[in-house]
């Protein structure tokens, strides 16, 4: 069963956005940080703005577009590097036959193969509230809990298939490793938790610290972002 | 590569020292204020349109400016874009069960499972996937420069870090697995990936409605991405950038 259905996830975005125009100051910030995604196994990096209205001395509320990508190993070891998988300059007019010629490591200057074959890109909508649980001088020190509308775009190493492959135009016997991928594109509604730790520099600058939690139990992904911001108020 | 370098640097140099060497030419104002935070949202294109990209780029920018007419830039744009393979490939794999297997798609029984979850948009064919992300030291000259609005122009080097996946070749052959589970004849497609740097140039053309300590702007900009010692027309490539963006001054 679904926890939230798009439907009503988005119009508690709404209803949030409704209620934060009551609120009177603004902020506006760029973060910057490390994604890892627990049950893919992924990491990789996230940017994002968030814009933020100051609803009392207590709540904040905060809208915000972001996103990540993240990349893994997945199912390949260090034995299976992309050296299986073979591919072909355009400089290089020789196909791949049994022997190497013109394919060698020296192919591909400057370019390393990846061996991340797993990648998810992910961009969040989320609306959140958070409230500062302490404040002295100019820390703050927040918690928050938001709705996010996330669109994921996810590929990954479903399998790797073992066999022989006979070429038809030159009639070879090679071993080959066949990656076999699983592509999928959807969009889910989570729960985006949150700490933060916020640093005014003075009356219209600061810096923050923050470490949000994707929760999406009908994907199943759950993932956390830990970002630097900066950011101004107005 | 160097030799541009070079050329760069001297150009910023000489631009530092005829700006520098003139104060009474240029006077600023009380209160001109030299530190720009920018922070955008917009679009981001390759070249012709081949590739269009429905998610949003985000980009940040810190400016110095050093008169009322010249400013340094530092800037950050991300830019990703997924799409099915543009490539028509002359074969197709010629057996269901091992379709999905060779061509990027799910299972009718995947298909239903994430659909009785609620999941939509499915969409099994973007196979090329690429993530882009240059950071540019740039100048910036503004022309037209009048009370509440500039007219400027951009240009510099970038340094660029992408990461790219995608069927770059293939071949027409017969197949046989280890545990007889399938034989017969197949298009083998190469799923190949790359991450790396390049170097490129950008030019970007802008204008901005200024306030007392904000501004508003659009911008549009054009990176020439070309990897670093290394000429493919496949990693080549010319992406277009245009976005909205706010900034703070102090």
């Amino acid at each position: 069963m679904k926890i939230i259905s798009i439907k009503s996830g988005t119009f508690c975005l709404v209803l949030m956005f409704c209620i934060s125009l009551t609120a009177q100051k603004n902020m506006l910030r760029a973060e910057l940080g490390y994604s890892t995604h627990f049950a893919a196994k992924l990491s990789g990096v996230n940017l994002g703005i968030t814009y933020q209205r100051k609803i009392n001395e207590k709540f904040n509320y905060s809208l915000d577009i972001g996103y990540s990508f993240s990349s893994g190993k997945g199912l390949l070891n260090n034995d299976d590097i992309a050296s299986k998988i073979k591919i072909r300059s355009y400089l290089n007019p020789i196909p791949y036959v049994a022997t190497n010629f013109g394919w060698s490591d020296k192919s591909f200057r400057q370019i390393r193969l990846s061996v991340h074959p797993d990648k998810q890109f992910n961009m969040n909508l989320c609306n959140s509230v958070n409230y500062c649980i302490a404040k002295k001088g100019k820390n703050e020190f927040l918690v928050g809990l938001g709705i996010a509308l996330t669109y994921f775009d996810a590929m990954s190493l479903d399998e790797i298939l073992q066999g022989q492959y006979k070429d038809m135009l030159f009639d070879v016997n090679q071993n080959v490793l066949l990656p076999v991928f699983k592509y999928e594109e959807y969009i889910d509604i989570g729960f985006l938790p949150y700490l933060e730790y916020v640093r005014h520099i003075n009356d219209k600058l600061f810096w923050s610290l923050n470490t949000k939690f994707g929760i999406y139990p009908d994907s199943n992904n759950y993932f956390n972002m830990t970002s630097v911001s900066f950011g101004f108020k107005f | 590569m160097k030799k541009a370098l070079s050329i760069f640097i001297l150009f910023f140099a000489l631009n530092s020292f005829q700006i520098y060497a003139q104060p009474e030419h240029t006077p600023l104002k009380k209160g001109f204020k030299r530190h720009t935070f920018k922070i955008g949202l917009g679009l981001g294109f390759e070249d012709a349109l081949i590739r269009e990209s429905h998610i949003p780029s985000i980009s940040l920018a810190y400016e110095y400016s050093l008169n009322k007419y010249f400013s340094l830039n530092a800037h950050l744009f991300s830019f990703y874009r997924a799409n099915g393979d543009v490539v028509n490939y002359p074969f197709k794999a010629n057996l269901d069960k091992y379709t999905n297997s060779i061509n990027p798609r799910l299972t009718e029984v995947e298909r239903q499972e994430l659909k009785e979850k609620g999941i939509v948009g499915l969409n099994g064919y973007k196979s090329f996937k690429k993530f882009t992300l240059p950071v540019d030291i740039s100048f910036t000259a503004y022309p037209l420069s009048l009370k509440k609005h500039k007219l400027g122009i951009n240009f510099g080097l970038c340094v660029n870090y992408s990461e790219l996946t995608w069927y770059r070749d293939y071949t027409y052959g017969k197949l046989t697995l280890d545990n007889n589970t399938f034989s017969g004849d197949i298009n083998l497609l190469t799923n190949t990936a790359f991450r790396h740097i390049s170097g490129g140039t950008t030019l970007k053309v802008l204008y901005e409605f200024h306030f007392k300590d904000y501004l508003i702007g659009t911008r549009m900009a054009n990176y020439n991405v070309i990897p670093i010692g290394f000429f493919d027309q496949d990693l080549y490539s010319v992406v277009w950038e245009t976005s909205l963006y706010f900034g703070f001054k102090f």
